[in-house]
């Protein structure tokens, strides 16, 4: 019969609060959700990035060793199981990099480009010491990274400051709630007595009187998980100002949508237990 | 030939209080036997209303002991004191309607606390408010209604459970004669059916119109008064 009266119509100041509660809501839910997102998006950039180093062995003084060292060092580069794809760069480059092009007789170095398998992260020591068993003047050198590598600030965001924000907005709402709660506990305490007068136990009292801030936290964590599913399209196919470079590669699926609502719920069931066990304790400790 | 019926109420050497003032009766000492109808008389501030809301609280009070159906309430947990307040109906003085409920609603409370479907619990509140005469006003809220209409709902949600112990404080203090002896009347049924009833009433007049013991409550003790007529020769 009750409709609950929480919050108290008329009550401006408690209106914006409630309204404060649902606003904390949908941001621990968007904050969360593209926690989660990012947190996936990055470990596929991640596994489709591909690491490159550089080996290096020394210009031979006789043109006859030179193939010599190098059948031996490729062969042990495409017999390693981290590396994918091992190539000779051509002489000629090596060349112009080096010396722009002039003094051909000058001899240079060898290098091969190893480009390992994607998302490996290489052991270049273990490489290296593999290497100069068999040309012990050999280098080998990271070269980098190649494929795509979120921007640095994105990646901070999306792993350290989305994951803060939703767990502080959670805590925050938690105890907002909490507040809440006990305060329209406190305000009705005179219809809790005439319940109570009445025989009537703490469970029904709470389902009577409802002193629970429901709607803000239902809308909260519905606008949450849309906005939370917006933001994670967005993520996902355009990226934050060109600097996602997996764009399109993946997309929000029905499942993810269905785990983004489930996530919403969480928040919202979290924060509306807080508010019970509120009111179950505030409820125990009125005579 | 002693009396062996049980006793309902027994209040033995208790202190009481209205709110958190000071004691207003001490060293108090009553006891009911079931199917008793009382009459407490006595002016205002005299403790009719801090003897009734502290036996409707069924809690134990600070000094003395409070036993209801047999049970001392020092020695009962929260649910067994919940059981017992079902057993008991209660008309406030201010009457302590929800004002946030409908006048029906307000009517079903008891009913649905003792966890009656919603099929079993309207027959009686449709039949109790027409007996009441206040059938249109159903869907009203308490603040919509009259003043007499709104002591006449606080007596109605007392009764509608048929408790084994009403208490009714003042119930027709705001009523005028037609609706008071109404009033009266059901309790007389009410008593009649079994309720064991403790009415307090600063209306000096009251015990001529109500066939009960009457007692008075002065300087924190009760103290004989005359009993008198029956409600039914208002009939």
């Amino acid at each position: 019969m009750s409709t609950g009266t929480f919050p108290t119509p008329g009550w401006p100041t408690r209106g914006m609060v409630a309204l404060l509660l649902g606003l904390l809501v949908l941001a621990a839910t968007v904050g969360l959700a593209l926690a989660a997102a990012g947190h996936g998006l990055l470990l596929v950039a991640e596994d489709r990035s591909v690491a490159v180093a550089v080996v290096s062995l020394p210009a031979p003084l006789d043109p006859a060793d030179r193939d010599g060292d190098l059948a031996g060092v490729m062969a042990l580069l495409r017999a390693d199981p981290q590396v994918g794809q091992v190539e000779l760069i051509p002489e000629a480059e090596v060349r112009e990099v080096l010396v722009g092009g002039r003094d051909a007789d000058l001899p240079m170095p060898i290098l091969l480009e190893a480009r390992f398998d994607p998302g490996v992260v290489p052991d270049l020591a273990r490489l290296h010491e593999r290497i100069t068993a068999l040309a012990p003047d050999g280098l080998i050198e990271d070269a980098g990274i190649i494929g795509p590598r979120p921007d640095p600030a994105l990646l901070a965001l999306l792993r350290y400051a989305m994951p803060a924000l939703g767990a502080g907005t959670l805590l925050l709402a938690l105890l907002l709630a909490a507040v809440l709660t006990a305060d329209a506990v406190r305000r009705r305490h005179g219809e809790i007595e005439v319940l109570r007068m009445l025989g009537a136990d703490d469970p029904f009292v709470l389902r009577e009187l409802r002193p629970y801030p429901f709607r803000p936290l239902w809308l909260g964590g519905l606008a949450g998980a849309g906005l939370g599913a917006f933001a994670m399209l967005m993520l996902a196919e355009a990226g934050p100002a060109g600097s996602w470079p997996v764009q399109t590669m993946l997309a929000v699926r029905p499942l993810d949508a269905a785990i983004l609502v489930l996530g919403a719920l969480v928040v919202v069931l979290a924060v509306m237990l807080a508010a019970r066990q509120t009111a179950s304790a505030m409820l125990r400790r009125l005579p | 030939m002693s009396d062996q019926r049980e006793i309902i109420v027994e209040l033995f050497g208790a202190a009481m209080k209205y709110g958190s003032g000071p004691d207003v009766l001490r060293d108090f000492d009553l006891t009911v036997q079931a199917g008793s109808f009382l009459l407490i008389v006595g002016a205002s501030g005299a403790g009719k209303t801090t003897l009734l809301t502290s036996i409707a609280r069924a809690a134990a009070p600070a000094i003395g002991r409070l036993t209801l159906f047999g049970r001392d309430t020092a020695r009962i947990d929260r649910g067994e004191r919940a059981r017992i307040r079902r057993r008991i109906g209660l008309v406030c003085q201010d009457l302590r309607l929800l004002d946030h409920l409908s006048a029906a609603a307000n009517l079903a409370l008891p009913l649905r606390i003792a966890g009656l479907p919603v099929k079993q619990i309207r027959p009686p509140v449709a039949e109790l408010m027409e007996w009441l005469g206040i059938t249109g006003l159903a869907a009203r809220r308490p603040g919509e209604l009259s003043a007499a209409e709104r002591q006449l709902l606080a007596l109605g949600r007392a009764v509608i459970g048929r408790p084994d112990l009403l208490l009714a404080d003042e119930p027709t203090s705001l009523l005028d004669g037609p609706l008071a002896h109404r009033a009266l009347h059901l309790l007389g049924e009410l008593n009649r059916a079994g309720t064991t009833i403790l009415l307090a009433t600063h209306d000096p007049a009251l015990p001529a119109r109500v066939r009960a013991r009457a007692m008075r409550l002065a300087d924190g003790r009760l103290h004989p008064a005359a009993a008198t007529a029956s409600v039914d020769q208002f009939a």
